[in-house]
C-alpha cells in the first residue's frame, strides 16, 4: 500500500489573520515495506505532514493518495484508510483510558465490530507484536512504567493491524531502556512487512534504524535519501538545524587528522570496523 | 539568612495511586548539592528523579525526613517563598510554563509577584532575556517562539528572580536537536559564567558529561553517584538499570574489549579523537 504526496500544501486557519503555511510543495513517494524517518526542527511541518496520511488533515491543494488513489476523491472511506494506516501520537499514553491494558488494546478492534475471539486474538498478536509480558493484560494502565505505558498505546494502534505506521515521537520522554524497547518494536514491525514512518529528533535513532529519511525544513522537502547521504552532507544538515550523529562528527575530525577512514557511517559497529581497519592497515605497513 | 547548600536528610515520599494503594517515590534520600555545583540526575523512568526535585521547590513536602533549601526547612511555611525564590524550577513541557502573551511580560511575572520596583523589573527583564539570548524576542509572543527558545524564555523568567540555584526537569526533552544545544549550552553558562547551583535532570547521557557530579536513581534511592567520567566507566551496571552510557562510550568501550587502547572515559569527540591520534602515531 503505497503512500504518494503531490505537490502537497497545508495553511492551518486559511483567510483568517493567523494563517500560517505549515507545508507546501511537498512530494515522494513511499512503498510498501520501507522504514522511512521524517526529520526537521520543530515547527518544519513533520507530525503536519504524517496526519495527512490517514487523513486526520485534509490538504489545502495538492494530493494524497494511497494505494495510488486520492484519499479524498469522492467515494473512498476515510474510515477504512485510517484501519489501514495507523498513527501513533506524541506522548500517546495521555490518551489510554480504560481500566485495565487488554480493555484498551481491545478498543479499537472492539469498534470494528470484530467477534469476541477475533478481538482477542488481535488483543494477543498485537501484545506479542510491542513486547508486553501477558501478565500486564489484566493490570490497570496506570500501574505501568512510562515505556509499558507507552507500548500499550502503540498496540492499540497495532491491533487495527494497519499496513502502514507512522510514529510521531515514539520514544520521546523514556528512558533509555524503554527507548530502545519502543525502538526494537519499530524494527521488528517493519521485519513483519509492515511499512513504517518515524518522526523522530534523535539522529542517532535514525541514522541507525531507517533506510531512507525525509527532511523538512519550514514546511518544505529539502532532502530525500539514505541516512548515509543525508549525514554525510554536514554543511546541509547544520543550515537545516539538525545534527549529525556523533560518530559521524568523529569520522570526519579523523579524517581532517590524516585518517583514511570512510566518514559516511551511520552508527557506532561502521565507525569502530573504519577504525579497526585503519590501524591495523598501518601496523601492517 | 541564604547560606549552606541545598541538602536531604531521609527523605521519604508515597503517593496514593488509589483508597488502599500507596508507590514509595522516594525511600530515604541523603544528599547535599553544593553551592555551585553542576549536579545531574539521571535514572529510570518512575525511579523518583522527578519527585525529589519537586522537593527543592516545595511543590511536595516530605513524609518523612528533612530538606533544607540553603539552611531554610521546606516543612516551615514562613519559608516556601524564601525557597522558590532561590531555588527556580523549569519544566520539560515549554508550553506548560509560560503565563503571558508577551515574552518580556512572561520573564517580568515572577518578579512582579515580588513586589520589585518597575525600573528594577525592567532592569532585570532586560538582564535575563539578554543572558539567554533572546533579548531581540522581547516583544514578540511567545507561542509563535520554538521550543528551545520557549525554554530560554523559562529559564529567563526563573534568573529574573535572581535565584541562588535552578532546578530544570527534564528542559530538553521535548526539543529538536538546536533547542537541546541552545539549552544546554545557557544551563552551562549560567553555572559556568554566573556561578548558579545548577540540578539538572536528564535521560540524554551525554548532558551528564558536563557535570560536577552525576546522581543514579533507583526505585527511590540514590544508588551510585560521582564525576561523570567514574559513573560511565560502570557501563554494565547502568545497562541492567535500563540506563546508558553516551554513544561515543560506547565505542570507546568496543575498542578498548578490542585491544585498541584507548581511554575507556574517553566520551565526546574531542577526547576520542585525541586519544586515536595518540595511539596512531605510537604505532
Amino acid at each position: 500500500m503505497p503512500i504518494e504526496v503531490k505537490d502537497l500544501a497545508h495553511i492551518y486557519s486559511t483567510g483568517s489573520t493567523h494563517q500560517s503555511r505549515a507545508l507546501s510543495g511537498v512530494s515522494f513517494r513511499i512503498e510498501d515495506g520501507e522504514f522511512v524517518g521524517i526529520i526537521g526542527p520543530t515547527g518544519s511541518g513533520k507530525s503536519t505532514l504524517i496526519q495527512h496520511f490517514n487523513g486526520l488533515l485534509k490538504p489545502t491543494s495538492g494530493q494524497v493518495l494511497v494505494d495510488d488513489r486520492d484519499i479524498w476523491q469522492k467515494g473512498m472511506s476515510l474510515r477504512s484508510l485510517r484501519q489501514k494506516v495507523g498513527l501513533v501520537f506524541q506522548y500517546p499514553e495521555q490518551q489510554v483510558f480504560e481500566e485495565t491494558v487488554r480493555e484498551d488494546i481491545a478498543f479499537g478492534p472492539k469498534n470494528l465490530g470484530l467477534s469476541s475471539e477475533d478481538v482477542a486474538k488481535r488483543v494477543e498478536d498485537a501484545r506479542k507484536m510491542v513486547g508486553l509480558p501477558a501478565d500486564l493484560l489484566d493490570r490497570s494502565p496506570f500501574e505501568l512504567s512510562g515505556g509499558q505505558l507507552r507500548r500499550v498505546a502503540i498496540a492499540g494502534v497495532v491491533s487495527m493491524k494497519p499496513k502502514v505506521l507512522a510514529l510521531d515521537e515514539p520514544a520521546a520522554g523514556l528512558d533509555p531502556r524503554g527507548r530502545d524497547e519502543v525502538l526494537e518494536n519499530m524494527t521488528k514491525m517493519h521485519r513483519m512487512g509492515m511499512t513504517v514512518c518515524l518522526v523522530s529528533h534523535n539522529m542517532e535513532d535514525v541514522a541507525r534504524l531507517c533506510q531512507r529519511l525525509l527532511v523538512l525544513s519550514e514546511g518544505k522537502l529539502v532532502a530525500d535519501g539514505t541516512p548515509r547521504e543525508i549525514f554525510s552532507r554536514s554543511s546541509f544538515v547544520a543550515e537545516v538545524g539538525l545534527r549529525q550523529p556523533e560518530v559521524v562528527s568523529l569520522m570526519e575530525r579523523l579524517r581532517s587528522r590524516g585518517w583514511n577512514v570512510r566518514a559516511d557511517v551511520v552508527n557506532i559497529q561502521e565507525a569502530y570496523a573504519e577504525i579497526i581497519r585503519e590501524l591495523g592497515r598501518r601496523q601492517g605497513s | 539568612m541564604v547560606n549552606g547548600t541545598i541538602e536531604t536528610r531521609g527523605l521519604c515520599h508515597s503517593y496514593d495511586v488509589s483508597e488502599d494503594q500507596q508507590v514509595t517515590a522516594l525511600a530515604g534520600v541523603d544528599i547535599e548539592v553544593k553551592r555551585g555545583e553542576f549536579l545531574v540526575i539521571i535514572g529510570p523512568n518512575g525511579s523518583g528523579k522527578s519527585t525529589l526535585a519537586k522537593h527543592f521547590n516545595v511543590l511536595l513536602l516530605p513524609d518523612q525526613g528533612d530538606v533544607l533549601v540553603f539552611g531554610m526547612n521546606t516543612k516551615d511555611p514562613s519559608n516556601t517563598w524564601e525557597i522558590r525564590r532561590n531555588a527556580g524550577m523549569v519544566f520539560q513541557n515549554p508550553d506548560n510554563q509560560i503565563v503571558a502573551t508577551v515574552v518580556e511580560e512572561d520573564v517580568a511575572f515572577g518578579p512582579e509577584n515580588l513586589g520589585i520596583k518597575p525600573a528594577e523589573i525592567r532592569e532585570r527583564v532586560e538582564k535575563s532575556l539578554s543572558f539567554v539570548g533572546m533579548l531581540p524576542y522581547r516583544r514578540r509572543a511567545p507561542h509563535l517562539l520554538s521550543g528551545g527558545q520557549k525554554q530560554r524564555v523559562a529559564i529567563a523568567g526563573v534568573l529574573a528572580m535572581e535565584p541562588q540555584c535552578i532546578i530544570l526537569d527534564e528542559p530538553t526533552a521535548m526539543l529538536d536537536p538546536r533547542g537541546r544545544v541552545e539549552v544546554m549550552n545557557t544551563v552551562l553558562q549560567m553555572n559556568k559564567e554566573s556561578g548558579l547551583t545548577v540540578i539538572h535532570i536528564t535521560h540524554y547521557m551525554d548532558e551528564a558529561l558536563y557535570a560536577d557530579r552525576v546522581l543514579v536513581m533507583d526505585r527511590g534511592h540514590v544508588i551510585m553517584e560521582g564525576p561523570p567520567k567514574e559513573v560511565f566507566l560502570e557501563k554494565e551496571k547502568l545497562l541492567s538499570l535500563g540506563l546508558d552510557v553516551p554513544p561515543l562510550g560506547k565505542l570507546a568501550a568496543m575498542l578498548s574489549s578490542a585491544g585498541v587502547h584507548v581511554r575507556p572515559d574517553a566520551l565526546t569527540v574531542d577526547e576520542l579523537v585525541d586519544e586515536l591520534c595518540q595511539l596512531k602515531s605510537r604505532i
